[in-house]
């Protein structure tokens, strides 16, 4: 700000005269830095600023009053069938559209920018509208409404917003933390609610032509989603050609408003659609399919957009034929499904079973498994009469389970291997402890760096190396990695 | 008396169909109720079990041949061929040829059918019903 570059000059004023020329370059210097920061503190001053027409300079500017001039005048004169023959490019009137499209997206910035000074200059007053009133338009009718008046039963908003918003707003504007604006402040946040309405109606001058247009410069486009809709994509994509390089998916979404919540949940909000939403086919699908409605129509909308920018059928057949597509395709889906058949049943053991695998199936398989105590009993020696449980043959039959000369009528189970990998995973983190500890013993050790630990890092330390125990032979030792020298 | 027909055909042609099939043989003596409501039973099944099974009626007052031969003397009667074998189930009842009374269950016939077939297939000539009728058939 001005401070900055008078504390700079006050600088140097207290540099002596004997160092007059490099105070020059400085000053140079200085004065060039202080160009540079005076651009930058503009920049930064049309944030903070005071006046409207450095911020909104469209309304002002040339082109803007040309076309909307151009546009009074062809909305007085009325639709007229132009030559089909001349080339599009060459025709003033596509001309004109071309730029009123351009022109509807400049409107709508410029609305933006507004919007963002009225809100920051209301901001003092009522700050929490801006998150209430979403709209830029409805924002500015609301402010222009209020004004400075703090008390807002006196304030009649009804026919600008719905009832529950109104209702919100007049609550929240009892709690407000704001205070009344200054005349001034008041009077240019007024203005510029004045001039982003003026911009809005010209925005819809501009539609409003161009819809009237529509059929000429669109005609597949018209015949699908109709001209006010077609008008309204063209204009938010910024023109025919735009709108055709769209993928289908933004298309569906041009126009989509952003729903206020107010406390609302959003478990019932509807999906994403735009413009698309007022088009007669969307309206008239059942609710219940209209999400894949509006996905076939972006798409076929799209496709005629394209058709339309490189006006491959000037007559609108392709439009014709995509529409009664759509038609067909909603008309498909409302079918009742075709009546249940019951089937018959399939033939016995003709389907094989599915055989699952894994460790589940194994461990239970293991239950019920053959013992080496049964396979024992199961064989027989050559020549060698087994044992049985009554004697003499009678009863079971022992096999080769007391024989071999071992004496031992038991057999050991025999460990599975399943059972091994448990074992030796219990082994190695040491779960429990092996009774030989006293009961006083815990897992905290007292370090002298950190106090108290939880865990006892010597264990740790114990399991890898000690030199007396070697991990060649451990049970619970891994692998090492060993690197070929 | 003419009982109702859902097909009459030729017993012992009907064997040389590819699909294996069965054979059965609902034969009627009088139009009464407990035939009819066997006869509801196997038509209601007829299509569900068509994979492995065909179902054949014949009226033994048109076709009295082998009457004495399978001993058909009531008013209905169900039994299994397979391959031009007659299969025998145990049913708990002591009479293992056939099922001599009225089986309401739809499931218990389609059962009893399922049952047969495995066991026949496999060259079984007995199988053992899945449930037992010996308190259900009271003559």
């Amino acid at each position: 700000m001005a401070t900055l570059a008078d504390s700079f000059l006050a600088d140097l004023d207290e540099l002596s005269d004997n160092e007059a020329d490099v105070l020059e370059e400085e000053n140079n210097d200085v004065a060039n830095m202080e160009e540079d920061i005076d651009g930058d503190l503009a920049d930064i001053e049309t944030l903070n600023y005071d006046d409207l027409d450095s911020v909104s300079k469209l309304q002002k500017s040339q082109r803007y009053i040309d076309i909307m001039q151009k546009v009074e005048d062809a909305l007085e004169k009325g639709s007229h069938i132009s030559n089909q023959g001349m080339v599009l490019e060459d025709d003033p009137e596509y001309q004109l559209i071309v730029d009123c499209n351009g022109l509807s997206v400049d409107i709508e910035n410029e609305i933006v920018i507004i919007h963002n000074f009225i809100r920051d200059k209301y901001r003092l007053k009522f700050p929490e509208l801006e998150s209430l009133v979403h709209h830029p338009i409805d924002y500015a009718r609301v402010v222009k409404k209020i004004g400075n008046e703090m008390d807002l039963t006196l304030v009649d908003l009804e026919g600008l917003l719905p009832s529950a918003i109104i209702m919100v707003v007049s609550v929240t504007a009892s709690t407000t933390s704001g205070k009344p604006l200054p005349e001034d402040v008041l009077q240019k946040t007024v203005d510029a609610c004045d001039r982003a309405l003026a911009l809005d109606t010209a925005k819809k001058k501009v539609l409003e032509f161009v819809e009237s247009r529509m059929g000429y410069i669109a005609p597949n486009l018209s015949t699908i989603v109709g001209s006010a809709v077609a008008a309204k994509l063209m204009g938010t994509a910024g023109g025919l050609s735009a709108l055709a390089k769209m993928p289908a998916c933004n298309v569906q979404l041009l126009g989509a408003k952003k729903k206020t919540l107010a406390g609302f949940s959003t478990a019932t909000s509807q999906f994403r659609v735009g413009y698309i939403e007022q088009t007669e086919i969307f309206q008239t699908t059942p609710p219940a399919l209209r999400s894949r409605a509006c996905r076939l129509l972006a798409s076929k909308a799209t496709l005629a957009a394209r058709i339309d920018s490189t006006r491959g059928d000037p007559l609108g057949n392709a439009g014709k034929t995509l529409k009664e597509e759509i038609h067909k395709k909603i008309e498909k889906w409302q079918e009742p499904p075709p009546a249940k058949q019951p089937k018959p049943l399939p033939v016995p053991d003709s389907e094989p079973k599915k055989k699952r695998g894994g460790r589940r199936l194994r461990k239970m398989k293991e239950r019920y498994a053959i013992t080496d105590m049964r396979k024992l009993a199961n064989r027989m020696q050559f020549g060698v009469p087994e044992e049985s449980s009554l004697g003499d043959g009678l009863g079971e039959g022992y096999g080769m389970l007391g024989q071999a000369g071992s004496g031992k009528l038991r057999v050991s189970i025999g460990q599975s291997k399943l059972a091994a990998k448990v074992a030796k995973k219990f082994k190695e983190k040491n779960y429990g402890s092996s009774g030989a500890t006293s009961g006083l013993t815990s897992s905290l050790a007292f370090t002298p760096v950190q106090g108290i630990e939880l865990t006892n890092p010597q264990a740790h330390a114990h399991q890898l190396g000690s030199g007396t125990q070697s991990t060649y032979f451990s049970e619970t030792g891994t692998f090492s990695k060993i690197k070929r020298t | 008396m003419i009982g109702t027909k859902l097909a009459c055909r030729d017993r012992k042609g009907t064997s040389r169909k590819g699909k294996s099939c069965f054979i059965k043989s609902v034969m009627h003596g009088e139009c009464n109720g407990c035939s009819l409501q066997m006869d509801e039973v196997l038509a209601s099944v007829a299509e569900k079990i068509k994979n492995f099974a065909v179902i054949y009626v014949v009226d033994i007052t048109e076709v009295p041949e082998f009457n004495t031969m399978y001993e058909l003397y009531d008013p209905s009667t169900v039994m299994f061929f397979f391959r031009n074998k007659h299969i025998m189930i145990d049913l708990g009842t002591g009479n293992n040829n056939k099922i001599n009374w009225a089986l309401k269950d739809k499931q218990d016939f389609i059962d009893i059918v399922e049952t047969v077939y495995r066991g026949a297939r496999k060259g079984r000539g007995l199988v053992i019903a899945p449930k037992d009728y010996s308190t259900k058939y009271r003559y």
